[in-house]
């Protein structure tokens, strides 16, 4: 496992975490010097889902990339575990071109959002990953505004009853 | 807002022959309301006059290059999702407009239908986040303007 430190030191918000499984070392490799070199997220790899998982028991992620077939458990498996985990990370499977029918298939069971056959072409991972991150951070955002509305009408809530009481 | 009308999906292609194999694909795998355009300025008035969420547009035309035509249509339309359908060719100077007309994706000729719906429902979902965002932030910049109305009308009754 590799990770990088994910506060800059100058009050920046935190980079983006993008995790990425694949039982194949050379894969990982690839990928992370790829992201390293034109991305700045913060790319922690693992050739086991099920230290990814632990991982993600106790770590944020933005994104996780997973391969289809791995020995300990597929790669579909492993994407619906880390959605039970953490359903707002944005999940995106790999697939070999045997494997694309049952990777299109879990596109809707276990909501992925995407699929990238392998070989992948890096400019196009690279688009697919910024868009995943794109839409997970206008998900959180959206959020956020959702729970400002609702502090804003309890206020509102409350002044009204504040009145009331003085008026009563 | 009326998110529960489909989604409208605007395809400009100088190829009859793509449209219709688009629109078919379209029609028969989804809900969208798809309207296509042999013509980019055509196209342009459509996208002046309706709400669109998405807009896929081929690069090489002879009236209007793709990348013209989609910096038009952010010009017009912002939120609308834009993405580009390029053959070999073109595959690098498609790249290259990605950041500078802002696009979502391109996507390769000849595609795979399958990746196209695939890419087409994020763009689509894209687009909808967007407009609820909007709409969120209008909603919270009037609740806190009636929270400030209040505070001035009790200042006046109370002085």
């Amino acid at each position: 496992m590799t990770e990088r430190s994910r506060e800059d030191g100058n009050g920046n918000r935190p980079r983006e975490v993008v995790v990425v499984v694949d039982d194949e070392e050379m894969v990982l490799t690839s990928i992370n010097s790829f992201l390293a070199l034109e991305t700045d997220y913060d790319v922690v790899t693992f050739t086991n889902p099920e230290h990814a998982l632990a991982h993600l028991e106790q770590h944020e992620a933005n994104l996780v990339i997973s391969d289809y077939f791995m020995p300990q458990m597929d790669g579909i498996t492993f994407l619906g575990k880390v959605r039970d985990l953490r359903p707002e990370t944005t999940r995106i499977i790999l697939t070999g071109y045997s494997d694309k029918e049952n990777a299109i298939k879990a596109i809707n069971e276990v909501g992925l959002f995407q699929y990238i056959e392998k070989p992948w072409d890096n400019e196009h991972l690279r688009l697919v990953l910024r868009n995943g991150l794109e839409k997970q951070q206008l998900l959180q955002t959206l959020q956020q505004k959702v729970a400002e509305i609702n502090r804003a009408y309890a206020d509102l809530q409350g002044i009204q009853q504040d009145i009331l009481k003085t008026f009563a | 807002m009326s998110t529960n009308l489909p989604a409208t999906v605007v395809i400009v292609d100088d190829e009859d022959m793509v449209l219709t194999s688009l629109e078919s694909f379209l029609t028969l795998e989804t809900d969208y309301a798809v309207h296509t355009f042999l013509s980019p300025t055509a196209a342009l008035e459509f996208v002046g006059a309706n709400e669109v969420s998405l807009i896929i547009s081929d690069y090489l035309m002879p009236e209007m290059d793709g990348i013209s035509f989609l910096a038009r249509v952010r010009e017009i339309k912002p939120d609308v999702t834009r993405i580009i359908l390029t053959g070999y060719a073109d595959k690098e100077n498609a790249i290259k407009a990605i950041n500078e007309v802002g696009l979502f994706q391109y996507v390769e000729k000849p595609w795979d239908n399958d990746n196209l719906q695939i890419v087409i429902r994020n763009g689509i979902e894209k687009q909808q986040l967007l407009a609820s965002l909007r709409a969120k932030v209008d909603e919270i910049n009037r609740a806190y303007a009636g929270l400030q109305k209040i505070q001035t009308d009790i200042l006046k009754t109370f002085s």
